[in-house]
C-alpha cells in the first residue's frame, strides 16, 4: 500500500494530544486534573479499534475529543473533512422528559439530517430497538438497558460514520446485545468505522480488529487485539 | 510540507514543527500566521483541533483557532431550535393534568396575586388597574421566565452535550422559542380583555410590531448573557433570579412610572431601564393610543441586537471550553 493510500483511507488521527481540566473538589480549589497525556492514535476506514483500560484510564475523554466535543489542550485532532461522529454514552445523551421517539428524532437532527429524513428513520428505529409502546414515553422512565437499545439504534440507523461506542452494549440484555453485535459485524464489512470502549474482553476479541490499551492517560500497548488484550491482563492478575 | 512559507522566520519554524508532530498527514490543512496564509499541499484530513503549548516562538497564541468541522446552516439551525421547542411543549403539557392551559392560566394567576394585594389591599388609586397591570405584568413574565429558563438550559443540556458537538446556543434558543409560542397565546388574550373593556383599536397598535420585536431580541441578549454565565459559574443562577426580581420592582410592572411625584426621576428610570420602557410603551400604544419614541425603541433594539449577536459568536467560539465547563462541574 502505498503513503496516499494509506491517507486515504484515515478517519481520525490523534496526534500527541493531552487533555486535562480543573477539578473543583471544594469551593474555590482549583486543581489541575491531567486526563490524556500526548496520546497517538490512527482509526483507519472500515475497521474497530477497541479500547481498554482501567475506569478513570482516560477511555471516555478520549472519544470525547475524537466527536470534537473537547478541545485537547495540546496536540492535534484531524478528522476526514464531512464524516459524521456519534458518542454513545451510558446515561448521556437524551433529554429525560423527552419520548424515546423525539430523542431518537433529536439525535437524528443532531447528525445533520433534515426534520423530514429524521423522522423517516423514526419507524425503524422503533422496529430495530424493540422498545414497543415505550418509544413513546418520556426517557427518564426507560432502564440502563433500555436507553442504550435506543441510542445504539438511533446511532446505527441514522448511518453515522464513526460510532464511538463507550460501554453502551454491556448493559443490554443477552438478546439485544446479540443482535447489536451481528449489526455491527455487517456494518464493518462495509463502511462501519468503530471505537469501542468495554471492559468485556470477550466482546473486545471477537468484534475488534485491533486494540488498544490505555493506563493514567497514556497509551500502553497497542496493535493486534489479542496481543493487547494479553499484555492487558498480566499486570492484572499479579 | 514543502515550500510553503510565505511570511517569515517564525513560520518557517511552525512548518518544522508541523512536519515533526504531524509527519505530513496535515495536507489540505490552511492556517494563517503574521497575516499570510499557508496551504500545506494535497487533501487528507480537516484537523478539528491543532494547539501547541510552547514550541519555541510562536508559542502558543497562533493555534488557539478552531476550525469549524460542519458549521451548521442558519436553516437547520432554526429547524433544530423549532423542534426542541415544540417537543419541550408536548413534553410539558403532557406532564401537567391542565396541559395547555397552564400557558394562560399561569399568567393570570400571577396578575390576580399583584391584583389582590395592590388594587384590594392596598387600595391602589391606577385607573383601570387591571388591564394596566396585565399590559406590564403579562409582558414582564415572558422576559423573566424566559431570561431564567434560558440560563439553566445549557448547563441543564449536560445530556446531548457530552454526546455531540451541538451549538450550545441551541438551549437558550429552543427555551426563548417556547417562551415565544406561549407568549402568542397570553397576548391574544391581552388584546382579547383590552377590546372587551373598551379600548379602541387604533393606528397606533401598528407600533406593537416592531415593539414586540425589540422586546424579543432583547429577551434574546439577557438570555445568552446569563446562559453563559451560569456555565462558567453555577453561582450566577442565584443572582439571575435576584436580578430578575430586581427588575420587576424597577421597571414599573405594577405601578406607572409617568404617576411619579418628580418627573426628573421618570425620565431617568424610562431611559436607564429599558425595561421599563418597553412596558410603559406597550400601555402608551393599548391604553394611550400614543406612539412610543421610535428612535429610543430603535436604540434598545440596536443594542440588545449587537449584544445577541456578540453573545451567539463568543458562545460559539467557546463551544467545547463550555462543553468542558458543563460536564466537569
Amino acid at each position: 500500500m502505498t503513503q496516499t493510500e494509506r491517507q486515504r483511507d484515515i478517519m481520525l488521527e490523534l496526534v500527541d494530544v493531552s487533555h486535562s481540566f480543573h477539578a473543583r473538589k471544594s469551593s474555590f480549589d482549583h486543581g489541575i486534573h491531567t486526563v490524556l497525556d500526548r496520546v497517538s492514535l490512527t482509526l483507519f476506514k472500515g475497521e474497530t479499534l477497541g479500547v481498554i483500560g482501567r475506569n478513570g484510564a482516560g477511555k471516555t475523554t478520549m472519544l470525547r475529543l475524537m466527536a470534537g466535543i473537547f478541545a485537547p489542550r495540546s496536540g492535534a485532532v484531524l478528522r476526514r473533512p464531512g464524516t459524521t461522529c456519534a458518542l454513545l454514552s451510558l446515561g448521556l445523551g437524551f433529554q429525560p422528559q423527552l419520548s424515546g421517539s423525539d430523542n431518537a428524532l433529536l439525535s437524528a437532527m443532531l447528525q445533520g439530517l433534515s426534520r423530514r429524513a429524521a423522522r423517516a428513520c423514526l419507524e425503524e428505529i422503533r422496529e430495530f430497538s424493540e422498545l414497543g409502546q415505550s418509544f413513546d414515553e418520556p426517557v427518564k422512565t426507560y432502564s440502563a438497558g433500555m436507553r442504550a437499545r435506543l441510542g445504539f439504534t438511533t446511532a446505527l440507523m441514522t448511518h453515522v460514520d464513526i460510532l464511538l461506542i463507550d460501554e453502551v452494549l454491556s448493559v443490554g440484555d443477552k438478546a439485544f446485545r446479540r443482535k447489536a453485535e451481528t449489526a455491527m459485524k455487517g456494518r464493518i464489512t462495509g463502511e462501519q468505522t468503530v471505537v469501542f470502549v468495554s471492559h468485556a474482553e470477550g466482546q473486545v476479541r471477537a468484534l475488534c480488529d485491533r486494540a488498544i490499551w490505555i493506563e493514567d492517560g497514556r497509551v500502553r500497548a497497542q496493535g493486534d487485539t489479542g496481543e493487547v488484550l494479553d499484555q492487558y491482563r498480566e499486570p492484572q492478575e499479579k | 510540507m514543502n515550500g510553503i512559507c510565505y511570511a517569515c522566520d517564525d513560520a518557517i519554524i511552525l512548518e518544522k514543527v508541523l512536519a515533526k508532530t504531524l509527519t505530513g498527514s496535515m495536507a489540505g490543512f490552511r492556517f494563517f500566521a503574521h497575516g499570510a496564509e499557508f496551504t500545506v499541499p494535497g487533501a487528507y484530513a480537516q484537523p478539528l483541533w491543532i494547539k501547541f503549548a510552547g514550541t519555541g516562538r510562536l508559542a502558543d497564541s497562533l493555534f488557539e483557532t478552531r476550525w469549524p468541522h460542519s458549521p451548521m446552516t442558519f436553516p437547520q439551525f432554526f429547524s433544530l431550535v423549532d423542534t426542541m421547542a415544540r417537543m419541550s411543549l408536548k413534553a410539558d403539557a403532557a406532564r401537567y393534568l391542565f396541559g395547555y392551559i397552564w400557558w394562560v392560566l399561569e399568567p393570570l394567576l400571577y396578575v390576580l396575586v399583584f391584583y389582590v394585594v395592590f388594587e384590594l389591599i392596598l387600595q391602589n388609586r391606577q385607573e383601570n388597574f387591571l388591564v394596566f397591570l396585565m399590559c406590564g405584568k403579562l409582558t414582564f413574565i415572558w422576559f423573566s421566565k424566559s431570561v431564567n429558563q434560558a440560563a439553566r438550559s445549557i448547563v441543564g443540556g449536560v445530556g446531548l452535550i457530552g454526546k455531540v458537538d451541538v451549538p450550545k446556543s441551541v438551549f437558550p434558543m429552543a427555551v426563548i422559542q417556547e417562551g415565544l409560542y406561549k407568549q402568542a397565546a397570553v397576548f391574544a388574550l391581552l388584546f382579547t380583555v383590552l377590546l372587551f373593556s373598551g379600548y379602541p383599536i387604533t393606528w397606533t397598535w401598528v407600533w406593537l410590531a416592531p415593539l414586540i420585536v425589540v422586546n424579543y431580541v432583547m429577551i434574546v441578549a439577557c438570555s445568552l448573557l446569563c446562559a453563559y454565565l451560569v456555565c462558567l459559574a453555577f453561582d450566577f443562577v442565584v443572582l439571575v433570579s435576584l436580578g430578575t426580581i430586581f427588575l420587576l420592582f424597577i421597571s414599573g410592572v405594577f405601578w406607572d412610572p409617568r404617576a411619579l411625584p418628580d418627573p426628573a426621576m421618570t425620565d431617568l428610570i424610562l431611559t436607564v431601564n429599558p425595561l421599563a420602557f418597553i412596558l410603559d410603551a406597550y400601555r402608551q400604544i393599548l391604553m394611550a393610543g400614543v406612539a412610543p419614541d421610535g428612535l429610543h425603541l430603535a436604540a434598545i433594539g440596536a443594542g440588545f441586537g449587537l449584544l445577541a449577536v456578540l453573545l451567539l459568536l463568543l458562545i460559539r467560539r467557546t463551544g467545547q471550553f463550555l462543553a468542558l465547563k458543563v460536564i466537569t462541574s
